[in-house]
């Protein structure tokens, strides 16, 4: 049976940042449409703790300088994280791991 | 929330490796207040100056006397932000390529 | 050049006052007009040039004749040439 869908914004953004777990995060990705891996989770993982640890979210320079601190240079690239996230990559971390929409972002 | 559009024009600048200077003068100074209150978890909230940190912005200055005059005091020594006097700030403004401010 | 000091609000002339540089500038736009009316915000210790826009002292009805004399008025194009002159410059809301 497929579970409940999770409410979003118009943009597609969880409206209960309470409601996040992994099963929302499929489904979010889903609508994308994106299909999960460990690479994806990785980055999910960082703008999570980024966004507890901050309260900031990143435009797209700063995600990338961010990422490239936390994870090293191999990932912290436009083209490795434009590829992972289809081209719009803090938009859709931003929007999988259940955090509200950025700022610049349309 | 860390939402205003002058820090993260800075940080932007930041990410594309340009020297950034920052320096908090009158109400400004209040953004220095580390917010109280919140309860101590393994993942406790950060400030401002710990996301400027993140981003490599190590040149932190405050003025004296906008600190002096809202009985403030930079008693938290875990973050390098240093002080200046008001006579010093025309000085630094005059070192830089470009001014942000609002 | 030193510093062109944008004063757009009443209390910014008095927040850049000891804040300037020797070779800076002020200039007082919106509600910053004000300020170039005597009596308040005496501008003693300022040794540098003073502005005030000219098309926003007329938007607020303020009379030229009441700005003080230390203020030189400007109209657009010469608050143009000041940013040009002053490649930096600096807001005072």
């Amino acid at each position: 049976m497929k579970p409940s869908s999770p409410e979003t914004t118009e943009d597609g953004f969880l409206l209960e940042v309470g409601q996040w777990d992994e099963t929302v995060a499929h489904q979010l990705a889903e609508r994308i449409p994106l299909t999960l891996t460990e690479a994806h989770w990785e980055i999910i993982s960082f703008i999570r703790k980024y966004h507890a640890r901050f309260r900031h979210l990143p435009n797209n320079r700063m995600f990338v300088k961010a990422v490239e601190k936390a994870l090293g240079p191999d990932k912290g690239n436009s083209r490795y994280l434009n590829g992972l996230f289809a081209g719009s990559p803090v938009k859709y971390t931003c929007m999988v791991a259940g955090l509200p929409k950025p700022p610049g972002c349309i | 929330m860390i939402d205003s559009e002058l820090f993260d024009q800075m940080l932007t600048l930041a990410a594309f490796d340009q020297a950034i200077t920052v320096l908090f003068v009158d109400d400004g100074v209040y953004r220095l207040n580390r917010e109280t209150g919140e309860p101590v978890s393994t993942m406790e909230t950060a400030g401002l100056l710990e996301l400027l940190a993140f981003y490599d912005i190590e040149s932190v200055w405050v003025e004296e006397e906008s600190l002096v005059q809202r009985d403030m005091n930079l008693d938290d020594a875990r973050l390098s932000v240093r002080t200046m006097l008001r006579e010093d700030v025309a000085g630094l403004l005059a070192r830089h390529d470009v001014i942000l401010g609002d | 050049m030193g510093v062109l000091h944008l004063v757009n609000s009443t209390e910014g002339l008095g927040r850049c006052r000891d804040r300037l540089g020797p070779d800076d500038a002020v200039i007082l736009l919106e509600a910053g007009v004000y300020t170039a009316m005597a009596p308040s915000g005496k501008p003693e210790g300022m040794d540098v040039d003073l502005f005030v826009l000219q098309e926003h002292l007329s938007q607020r009805g303020i009379a030229r004749t009441r700005v003080r004399p230390a203020f030189t008025l400007i109209d657009f194009e010469g608050f143009v040439g000041l940013t040009v002159r002053h490649t930096r410059s600096v807001t005072w809301a």
